[in-house]
């Protein structure tokens, strides 16, 4: 048989598609079918139970609680460090002195894995030897001793707070890419045409870097919506599931509670949910 | 050109291929070549335990034909590695487990029952009978004890005598007063350092609701809802509010402010001694830093409680190596070894040889520790296969309590129903 440019590409793309197979599209698919069993972690025995693990995912306190804390979480943790982000990346770049510097150092953040990053939180807002606590008292604002990671109210507030410190960077990175493909002579005529900082952001930059923003904000949001390890190291989900996300609690309901069936469920509908913004996002990538 | 690319790209899959191989854990011991036995657990990963562990590893394949491979993860994440370990064919002969992880992996069927290896005269002739005991599953030996006492309940004397006590306090009224007192001569003292975060609040909420009288099961029936359970956690609700107890508190948090000064009470096992030395507490400070105690009673007379505690070694069934493995486990609990452990991490032994060795009559704290801990009986869930998600849902629910999402009766009769349907379903 002759070797044409067309089987070539049939036997080069093979491995890849085998690879994508075996790691990511049968998992899928077992996990999607395990979804529907009362597949245990510490058996190999099961039966098919029909929609009975969804009915009692959607009838349990603890994945709504989980799904509405992972939509707050997402939100925040999204919404915080674009802003962050785009602010600290129209700072840096005025090209003032030091400015790649500080670029650089800025995403120091982004490289430390998660798992040292929630240690940091935690130390940072320590109850009994916490810098905050410190700060509040010596400002004197409380006795210096308020348990943020115990509080229900404050726990998911720290969550958020070190994940956007970590992934502020990233969002940097991003928008100043979309800042620097913003035409400077367009800036310049702006100004000369007597428009103030604030109107030639709206008018002019926002505009400019909306495609770039748009993508952003999509892959912050599956990243969040993906998140595990902060939560579950800073607070493991507590205290009394206050920061449960999806998850840690797939995480919980397979290697704790072993239910390996309805850990599948709530895999299931959280990949639904990521499967809505991956959407979005790819049809914004073939639209550009 | 296409069949040199073809066949370039052929060596780099098959490089890969040859190249993936998984590993899990730490691994230490001898190279994969030359061991034979896999031992795994958690010790050989801890800063307090790890000399001993290498130690232990090398004297016996210095000595044996059969070398011994380390394999170790965080305590926490064992039982779950354990399980995975189990069921790939990854090799495990031997591992130390605690006594919450034995009752699930025995519920299993993972472990093999010594009697059959070792023959029931042989254990009890080497084994003291209450140790022992820790290790049976419907009449099976399916672990050898390794380590066991309770998990006690210590305090700083120095801090006790400024609030006024010379011993510690014997009555829950007294225990409360106490902390009142400590409280008010020191603000910055937290009295009792009782764990309020993950799995280790239900182990430390246990003993409690024994001493109130209550119970989670009875005769394989929850049996939680009571106005026992209630009046533990209101006294609980009581600590909180009057700030003698913290949320978000861990054991490494308690046993780090302890060493610190700034904790009066905590629960902890009996190498809470090493624990302290190792977090700064000099030999020459220790008894003016820690001392074990008897758990406070309700009323005078009742017992003091204690939640049982302990290290166990299981051989697995799947392994190849069981003789092996036994061999190996009777060195580590032998004689010799197990006052080497005694005197690097106050770890009690269990070989009745050592028992009644000059070494562990002459030493104080572990024969007060097991005075106080006599009547320690074990967590309510060690039996249960899915007992992590149990001591989950009791945490949880505790927790909505401590933090007012949920009134006492609403929280323990919760916590009451989902332990029920987690049971049975």
């Amino acid at each position: 048989m002759k070797l044409t440019d067309k089987y070539v590409g049939y036997i080069l793309v093979l491995p890849a598609i085998a690879i994508f197979c075996a790691i990511i599209l049968y998992p899928f698919i077992n996990s999607i079918f395990l979804s529907f069993t009362n597949k245990s972690f510490v058996s190999n025995e099961f039966s098919f139970v029909g929609l009975q693990n969804y009915k009692k995912i959607f009838l349990s306190p603890t994945f709504l609680q989980a799904l509405k804390n992972t939509l707050i979480f997402v939100f925040f943790a999204t919404a915080l460090p674009f802003v962050g982000g785009l602010i600290w990346a129209i700072f840096l770049d005025l090209k003032f002195r030091g400015a790649g510097f500080l670029r650089g150092a800025t995403l120091v953040n982004w490289i430390i894995p998660g798992a040292s990053i929630s240690f940091l939180w935690a130390f940072i807002f320590d109850t009994n030897r916490g810098i905050v606590n410190e700060f509040l008292k010596n400002i004197g604002i409380g006795s210096g001793t308020y348990n943020w990671l115990g509080s229900a109210e404050t726990a998911m507030i720290v969550v958020i707070l070190a994940r956007t410190w970590q992934m502020l960077p990233w969002y940097m990175a991003f928008l100043t890419g979309g800042l620097q493909s913003i035409s400077f002579d367009q800036i310049e005529a702006a100004r000369m045409d007597g428009a103030s900082n604030w109107t030639v952001l709206r008018k002019i930059v926002i505009p400019g870097m909306k495609p770039i923003m748009v993508i952003t904000l999509v892959l912050g949001i599956i990243g969040n919506l993906q998140h595990f390890d902060i939560p579950q190291v800073l607070t493991a989900g507590g205290p009394a599931g206050a920061t449960t996300m999806l998850s840690t609690l797939v995480y919980r309901e397979a290697f704790s509670s072993y239910r390996m069936g309805s850990a599948a469920t709530i895999g299931t509908i959280w990949a639904i949910l990521l499967g809505i913004f991956s959407f979005l996002y790819s049809k914004k990538v073939a639209r550009d | 050109m296409k069949k040199r690319l073809l066949g370039t790209m052929i060596l780099v899959v098959s490089t890969m291929l040859f190249g993936c191989s998984s590993k899990s854990g730490s691994e230490a011991g001898t190279s994969k070549e030359s061991s034979k036995i896999v031992w795994a657990g958690w010790s050989g990963e801890e800063e307090s335990t790890k000399p001993f562990i290498n130690d232990l590893i090398h004297s016996y394949n210095s000595e044996a034909k059969d070398k011994v491979k380390w394999v170790g993860w965080p305590w926490k994440d064992t039982q779950q590695q354990l399980i995975i370990r189990n069921q790939g064919s990854e090799q495990l002969d031997v591992a130390q487990v605690d006594i919450n992880m034995f009752g699930a992996l025995a519920k299993m069927g993972l472990l093999e029952d010594i009697n059959t290896l070792l023959g029931k005269k042989e254990l009890s002739k080497t084994y003291e009978g209450s140790a022992l005991k820790v290790g049976q599953v419907d009449g099976k030996q399916l672990g050898v004890p390794w380590s066991v006492a309770s998990i006690g309940m210590v305090y700083n004397p120095t801090i006790l005598k400024k609030a006024g006590y010379d011993n510690p306090p014997k009555t829950i009224a007294e225990f409360e007063d106490c902390m009142a007192k400590i409280k008010a001569v020191d603000p910055d003292i937290i009295p009792y350092g009782v764990a309020t975060k993950e799995e280790t609040m239900a182990t430390d909420f246990q003993p409690w609701l024994w001493t109130f009288g209550g119970k989670i099961l009875k005769n394989g029936k929850v049996t939680l809802d009571s106005s026992k359970t209630k009046d533990a956690m209101n006294w609980y609700k009581e600590l909180l509010k009057n700030n003698f107890i913290q949320m978000n508190m861990t054991r490494f948090d308690a046993r780090q402010l302890f060493a610190e000064g700034k904790l009066a009470f905590y629960d902890d096992a009996i190498s809470a001694k090493g624990v302290a030395m190792q977090n700064g507490i000099s030999e020459d400070k220790l008894a003016e830093s820690i001392q074990p105690m008897e758990r406070p009673v309700l009323n005078s007379g009742d017992d003091p409680q204690a939640a049982m505690w302990g290290h166990l070694l299981v051989v697995f069934k799947k392994s190849k190596n069981k003789e092996e493995a036994l061999s190996f486990i009777k060195f580590v609990t032998s004689e010799k070894q197990a006052l080497k452990y005694l005197n690097s991490n106050g770890m009690p032994p269990v070989v009745k040889s050592a028992l009644s060795s000059d070494e562990v009559k002459a030493d104080t704290w572990t024969k007060s520790w097991l005075d106080y801990s006599k009547t320690g009986q074990r967590l309510e869930f060690t039996v249960e296969q899915n007992g992590s998600e149990l001591n989950n849902i009791l945490v949880e629910e505790l927790q909505g309590i401590l933090l007012n999402k949920k009134s006492v009766d609403e929280g323990v009769t919760s916590a009451s129903k989902r332990i029920d349907e987690a049971i049975n379903q």
